[in-house]
């Protein structure tokens, strides 16, 4: 991570992590009492994607730390529930919606704790079992060179039963965390992707071989992982590239160590299609066969994905058949046809990873 | 100081200089008929130029027609060359605007010459108004563009063929791309809309081939129908839409056949049909039937039941992944 200029919110100066993070960047820290000045030089900026990327802004989260993931209506969601550690990312992936969701998109990290803490132990008191991860809104791990909140995270769910944490990234910042007494209740995950796309489309994050690597590390180290093929993206020869991640995927990591894969094609809100062909001139993943979903993204044509789904299942089933694979944001039609199943028929997809959890992550929490 | 009225030998004006022409081209013969008539009423304002020649500042048509009368000199206001650009050009657009309507080629030739001399578009905005031109400073901004682009795709704009915002969206593409979709726009006549989609299809297919569009346009799909002389312009325009949707959009118009063969096979009166949901992305299908009499309800419902058993429909509702919807 590359900052280039850091502020700090007033009422947040006071917090241990502000004051770590300052003495470890070695920046001057310009003290600013609202966000807005800090939105308006990035807002000012010719490519305030990527100004975003230099800027970051140590703040408080005055909202709730716990919330649901923002699935939205006629797809089903996975029902996990998104640790709010802070905003955007460092790495710079052309598809990546955070360019278009917040406004300006700025890295912002949450330096009150202590709350955090204590939302997460009263989530844990209610002991219904849960699964909570903090890259939705961020990649988890980018942080760790500045803060090491993984570790404290690491630390506070393997002291209850209730809940796994899933850690899930496109880096390899894992080695610093490697000899926490883990319990199985983190999911050390890492986001997928062929090797022409992560070379094209992903810049500034690890290489496959590299993410792999580093998840046979945390394998080694009795570590549950998860692996997310998403966004999957279509192009010329994508079927067998796919395919090959499989094949890597499963020449390094055993099957009965991953909780879960997730599958998900290339989706996203029609306001990023500029940014993309703004900020990714030579990208072409914006124009393949789109259709307006019903939820207003833009996703490919549905014959299109599922054909590509049918594939990398098959590749999967092959080599890992108890694994569970699941959609992200998929609808019904796409899990019969390419599953013979849908989730509603073992109780919804939510129900079905809290169980795959339990097992592989030895949780003790009610459904 | 101010101009001074003379009698100039017109071979001394460079015609060739338009650097602040604003007036539209065309009617210099009814204007010199006028002229041969009643006299040159207004005498155009000239402007010295270092070299010793003259440059007309406005009055381009009349010293056309007055040329055209065969007139070897003609009564000028004429300016020395020490008079400033924003002087000049105010001139200009004041002779210009309060004498008659301007045409959008007109405004952004006025437009273009004011952001040059005042430096920036709320400053021109200023001078435009207390001229008689009222342009808001996005305008200016775009008509200054404007006056960048290809020759073909100022006609076209002019002409109203093509919309200013579209001729905004070619700053990004090659010229002579522009030029050929000017071209196209001219010819096919697109509205609004369409002429979006055909940018956003052609410019896409461009960037997917790594290509311009002016290549794509060559494509042998295209050439076809342009090239087409029997065909009238709304089948041309028809048929075009529908081989840019076919190679922008290639398995979804597969789908699009398909359902359209497989409704057709179902032979739904005309008092029925099927659609499909938007994209094929959902699953629920909407089956219209209009009717004005129970009679016709219950023949409807009759015809109904046999289409429900017809296996295009169930082809239909499949929705089998090897094949498309």
């Amino acid at each position: 991570m590359k900052i280039r200029e850091l502020y700090i919110q007033r009422d947040a100066v006071d917090f241990k992590a502000a004051k770590d993070i300052s003495r470890r960047l070695s920046l001057p820290a310009q003290i600013v009492d609202h966000p807005d000045s800090v939105y308006h030089s990035i807002v000012k900026s010719a490519d305030p994607e990527k100004a975003g990327k230099s800027v970051l802004l140590l703040t408080r989260n005055k909202g709730a730390f716990i919330r649901n993931c923002p699935g939205t209506s006629h797809y089903t969601c996975c029902g996990y529930q998104i640790l709010h550690i802070g905003t955007y990312c460092s790495m710079d992936c052309a598809y990546c919606i955070l360019q278009a969701y917040f406004h300006p998109p700025v890295l912002q990290f949450f330096v009150n704790h202590e709350d955090m803490e204590n939302s997460l132990r009263e989530h844990f008191a209610a002991g219904i079992t849960g699964r909570i991860g903090t890259g939705e809104f961020t990649d988890s791990l980018i942080w760790e060179s500045i803060f090491p909140l993984g570790a404290r995270l690491i630390d506070l769910f393997s002291s209850q039963k209730a809940c796994v944490l899933e850690l899930k990234t496109k880096t390899t910042a894992i080695k610093h965390l490697l000899d926490f007494d883990h319990q199985r209740k983190t999911i050390m995950a890492w986001s997928l992707n062929t090797e022409p796309v992560i070379a094209t489309q992903e810049r500034q994050t690890a290489s496959l071989s590299a993410r792999l690597e580093a998840a046979g590390m945390c394998q080694n180290r009795g570590f549950p992982l998860a692996f997310h093929f998403d966004p999957m993206i279509l192009y010329d020869n994508c079927h067998t590239d796919y395919a090959l991640v499989v094949k890597r995927l499963f020449s390094r990591i055993d099957p009965a160590n991953i909780v879960w894969i997730s599958l998900g094609s290339f989706r996203f809100m029609p306001e990023l299609k500029p940014i993309i062909a703004r900020r990714f001139s030579g990208s072409k993943i914006i124009y393949h066969e789109f259709i307006r979903a019903i939820d207003g993204k833009m996703r490919y044509f549905k014959p299109l994905r599922m054909e590509l789904y049918l594939r990398i299942i098959e590749e999967i089933r092959a080599r890992a058949p108890d694994v569970l694979i699941y959609f992200c944001m998929e609808d019904q039609e796409v899990w019969q046809k390419c599953f013979g199943y849908t989730p509603e028929q073992f109780g919804g997809l939510p129900l079905m990873l809290d169980k795959r959890a339990a097992t592989i992550c030895n949780l003790a929490g009610k459904f | 100081m101010p101009p001074e009225q003379a009698d100039l030998v017109i071979n001394l004006i460079d015609l060739s200089d338009e650097y602040y022409r604003i007036s539209d081209p065309g009617g210099e013969d009814f204007l010199a008929g006028s002229i041969g008539q009643a006299g040159l009423i207004s005498p155009p304002l000239i402007q010295q130029k270092s070299d010793g020649q003259y440059r007309i500042i406005s009055g381009f048509r009349r010293i056309f027609a007055v040329g055209l009368l065969g007139w070897p000199k003609v009564a000028c206001l004429v300016l020395g060359p020490e008079k400033p650009d924003l002087s000049c050009w105010k001139m200009a657009v004041a002779d210009n605007a309060l004498s008659r309507t301007l045409s959008l080629m007109e405004q952004a030739r006025a437009a273009s010459g004011l952001m040059r001399a005042c430096g920036s578009a709320d400053q021109a905005v200023c001078v435009a108004k207390g001229l008689g031109l009222s342009l808001n400073a996005d305008l200016i901004r775009k008509l200054t563009r404007l006056m960048a682009l290809p020759e073909e795709v100022r006609q076209a704009v002019a002409r109203g063929r093509m919309s200013l915002n579209i001729a905004m969206g070619l700053e990004t593409i090659d010229h002579a791309s522009a030029g050929m979709l000017a071209g196209l726009f001219m010819e096919l006549r697109p509205t609004v809309n369409h002429q979006q989609e055909f940018f956003t299809g052609l410019h896409e297919l461009a960037c997917l081939r790594r290509t311009a569009i002016a290549s794509v346009l060559q494509d042998s799909d295209f050439a076809s129908v342009l090239s087409d002389s029997d065909t009238d312009r709304r089948e041309k325009l028809r048929v075009f839409r529908k081989t840019l949707r076919k190679l922008r959009f290639p398995e979804l118009s597969r789908a699009e056949d398909l359902f359209d063969r497989r409704k057709k096979n179902l032979g739904l009166p005309d008092n029925m049909d099927i659609t499909a949901p938007a994209g094929f992305e959902g699953t629920v299908y909407t089956l219209t039937v209009r009717f004005s009499g129970v009679l016709q309800l219950c023949k409807s419902a009759e015809i109904l039941a046999g289409i429900c058993r017809h296996p295009d429909l169930e082809a239909i509702l499949r929705r089998s992944p090897d094949e498309n919807p």
